[in-house]
């Protein structure tokens, strides 16, 4: 009764959140075309890294900060930069869902030893299986490449008409993909498995004593992930033209999991506001670039100190406020009587 | 806690979000736009370890922007006299994604037209197709990767890779009792060229010597240099080249091998002597010490022009400061700038096709230089420069030791070197 009450609701919520994202659609649709060359690249990065971030937020679900997540990402890059090149290239549209599988198929093969693992050594045996993967992209140098990478990657093939060879049109891609794996994935955390999941990350010992399968409810958000991780990673190499082992170092990760606390993971906007706030900094700075990462410690360590949950907490609380200012002017008697009540 | 000081975190929060706005839009205020100014861009690396390239070399370049409008500017070929702005670019540590966020930021939204960029091949091919659909002609210090595909892309001066090849040979040759060769790279783009360029030039000295140590590093573990250095040391070399130590692990790097016993030759793209002689004496190194990338500016013989760069480098950041990658890219500029003035129009196509059109660029620090590189990039599109060979005196200054002519060298070791730079995944044709 209460699992079938707790459904409604989630369906309920689930509905809210089709419903706002049918009216923003819209808006993200038309953005492009209100925007320059560059900045509209600047939207289809911040897109893709959204992708990113989304799976790796249902990663952080299960109660562990993965530090694999870009060189698992890498896997869908490397997929689509290497059979898009070859002598008898693959359509991009193959080499899109093989990426993912790809990456998918990578994360269940290392969640047997690194889901062995929690906390801090959850996230440095993460680091570790990263590294050896990209490591990979340098030593397999006849597939890869090795350092020099893979270049002149082809833009995907039209389809239906419509041309993704210009930033717009691959802004669209990204754009689907984005909406999408968001909603799926939305759905997924309010469903039961989802606050499952959540519930073994709060308290694994307590999930399992009550005969709950925990190690499949950690590699199950893991594997998810990687496969976002893949997809997101054809899109960047795709984009790009070009794919480096480097691509896929810290410098990426570090950016996704900063997003990460300075957004918060709670809610599912959470992250994407600090990805906002973060390539905010970096486009604003951007002349500046030596204090850019002194920008993001300083606002990782701020809101780490000033605001616990990081951002999306900040928008709550302004929002309730906001929220109970609108019910107090509403309820608010008209002048003459509040001035009669006043004496 | 709620408070902090009695003022609540989400103010606290607030307060210091809109500080680090306010200071961004502020910033953002200050850019300069102004007729007759030629707004020219170098993507280098602007912090961290690789910064102690790339902050000298843009360095470098805004000194070559501060003399020519000291002068009132650049005499271009349409008979105006163009004042230069530069915008620094990061490209973190010649990182292609970086490189290519980089050079979207100068050409799609500055409009750049003119700039530089590493040579790191990689990097370069990131960018390549977007310098020609922009039409933006892109100079480097070397070539790295060229194409007739790309045409926008120059080898501005013979540089990097190239020198490195040259710099072994005339290393062998000025010293026939070396026979055994060590060559130690980064396992980057960049180091791997390095690499094959080494072994060309070793390989232009087949009767004197071998190479007895060919291995590349991951950046990440020169932290641990006496581990690194042992294996290599072990091979007993007479000769070591490298290429990938910032300067700050290059001078670190000698003292270790000169406390492991080596009494050979070193063979770098420059030495920051301020840095190496904290470390090791003049004397011990004097005579063993080869390097040479564009010119070096403290040398005062090779180019008065260029000897001014050091003054007025000295001047501004102090001796300690100077390295050998200030004049890298103002000599890669330098032919850029010697397009400018002989083209008709500031166009960058235009500048473009009067350079590969020219048959000898008339370089300011260099001067008549032709194109080459045909066989191994498949275009004309480096200009091959004499290449400045440098070694160390025992006052601790460099010394000119040589200027080597590099179209002359590759005629003549064209055949043993093109399937050596084959096999090193360096021939681009």
């Amino acid at each position: 009764m209460i699992s079938r009450s707790a459904n409604a609701q989630a369906n309920r919520i689930f509905l809210r959140a089709c419903i706002g994202t049918a009216v923003v659609l819209p808006l993200l649709v038309a953005l492009p075309h209100a925007l320059t060359i560059y900045w509209q690249s600047v939207l289809v990065l911040f897109t893709i890294n959204a992708v990113l971030l989304i799976g790796y937020r249902l990663i952080t679900t299960m109660g562990g900060w993965s530090f694999a997540h870009i060189s698992t990402a890498g896997l869908g890059a490397y997929t689509t930069a290497i059979l898009t090149t070859i002598e008898t290239p693959w359509s991009f549209w193959a080499t899109f869902i093989l990426g993912a599988l790809i990456a998918g198929a990578f994360a269940l093969l290392i969640s047997y030893p690194v889901l062995r693992t929690r906390h801090y050594y959850f996230f440095l045996s993460t680091f570790a299986a990263g590294e050896a993967l990209r490591q990979c992209y340098v030593q397999f140098s006849g597939i890869t490449g090795g350092t020099y990478g893979i270049s002149f990657i082809p833009r995907p093939e039209p389809i239906l008409g419509l041309d993704f060879a210009t930033s717009t049109g691959f802004y669209y891609i990204a754009l689907a993909l984005a909406v999408l794996v968001g909603l799926a994935l939305y759905r997924f955390d309010l469903s039961r498995l989802g606050r499952t999941i959540k519930a073994v990350a709060a308290n694994e010992e307590l999930s399992e004593s009550i005969g709950i399968n925990t190690w499949a409810l950690r590699t199950l958000p893991f594997v998810m992930g990687s496969v976002v991780a893949g997809a997101g990673g054809v899109l960047y190499g795709n984009f790009n033209g070009a794919i480096n082992p480097l691509d896929f170092g810290t410098v990426l990760m570090f950016k996704l999991v900063a997003a990460a606390i300075v957004g918060g993971v709670t809610t599912f906007f959470g992250p994407l506001l600090g990805l906002l706030y973060l390539t905010a900094l970096e486009e604003i700075f951007r002349d500046w670039a030596q204090w850019v990462p002194l920008f993001w410690g300083v606002s990782v360590v701020a809101v780490i100190l000033l605001s616990e949950g990081g951002l999306e907490m900040v928008a709550i609380r302004l929002g309730r406020r906001a929220r109970r200012w609108w019910a107090g002017r509403a309820n608010r008697p008209p002048d003459g009587e509040r001035t009669g009540s006043g004496r | 806690m709620r408070n902090i000081q009695g003022i609540p975190r989400l103010a606290l929060s607030a307060i210091a979000g809109a500080a680090v706005l306010g200071m961004a839009v502020t910033a953002t205020t200050e850019t300069v736009s102004a007729q007759e100014t030629l707004v020219v861009g170098a993507i280098q690396p602007q912090a961290g370890d690789c910064g102690q390239w790339g902050i000298p070399i843009t360095r470098g370049v805004q000194i070559w922007a501060d003399q020519l409008n000291a002068e009132g500017g650049l005499l271009a070929g349409d008979g105006k006299r163009y004042m230069i702005e530069l915008k620094a670019y990061d490209n973190v540590c010649y990182i292609p994604g970086e490189e290519l966020k980089a050079g979207r930021r100068a050409i799609l939204d500055d409009g750049i037209k003119f700039m530089l960029q590493t040579f790191t091949p990689g990097s370069r091919q990131a960018i390549a197709q977007m310098t020609t659909d922009n039409h933006v002609l892109t100079t480097s210090y070397g070539a790295g990767y060229l194409s007739g595909d790309h045409p926008y892309l120059l080898g501005g001066i013979t540089g990097s890779p190239a020198a490195y090849m040259l710099i072994a040979s005339r290393a062998l040759t000025a010293n026939p009792d070396v026979k055994r060769a060590a060559i130690i790279t980064a396992d980057t783009s960049f180091g791997l060229a390095a690499k094959a360029y080494f072994e060309a030039g070793i390989a232009a000295h087949p009767d004197q010597a071998e190479i007895v140590y060919n291995e590349s590093y991951s950046p990440d573990a020169t932290k641990d240099m006496l581990g690194l250095l042992t294996p290599l040391m072990a091979s007993e070399p007479d000769m070591i080249c490298q290429l990938g130590f910032v300067p700050a692990q290059l001078a670190i790097m000698i003292e270790t091998v000169e406390q492991l016993g080596f009494k050979g030759v070193y063979c770098a793209e420059g030495f920051t002597m301020p840095q190496i002689l904290k470390r090791v004496t003049a004397e011990a190194l004097a005579g063993r010490m080869y390097s040479g990338y564009a010119f070096e500016a403290s040398e005062p013989t090779f180019s008065e022009k260029g000897h001014q760069l050091y003054k007025t480098y000295v001047e501004e950041w102090g001796a300690d400061q100077w390295t050998p990658y200030v004049p890298i890219g103002y000599a890669a500029f330098g032919t850029i700038e010697a397009g400018i003035r002989l083209s008709p129009s500031i166009d960058s196509e235009v500048v473009m096709k009067t350079l590969l059109g020219t048959e000898s660029v008339d370089h300011p620090i260099f001067g008549p230089s032709k194109w080459g590189g045909e066989e191994i990039y498949g275009a004309n599109n480096h200009l091959l420069t004499p290449l400045p060979i440098y070694n160390l005196g025992a006052d601790g200054n460099l010394v000119l030791d040589h200027v080597v002519d590099h179209a002359a060298w590759w005629a003549a070791n064209m055949d043993v070197a093109l399937p050596i730079l084959d096999a090193g995944g360096q021939v681009y044709r």
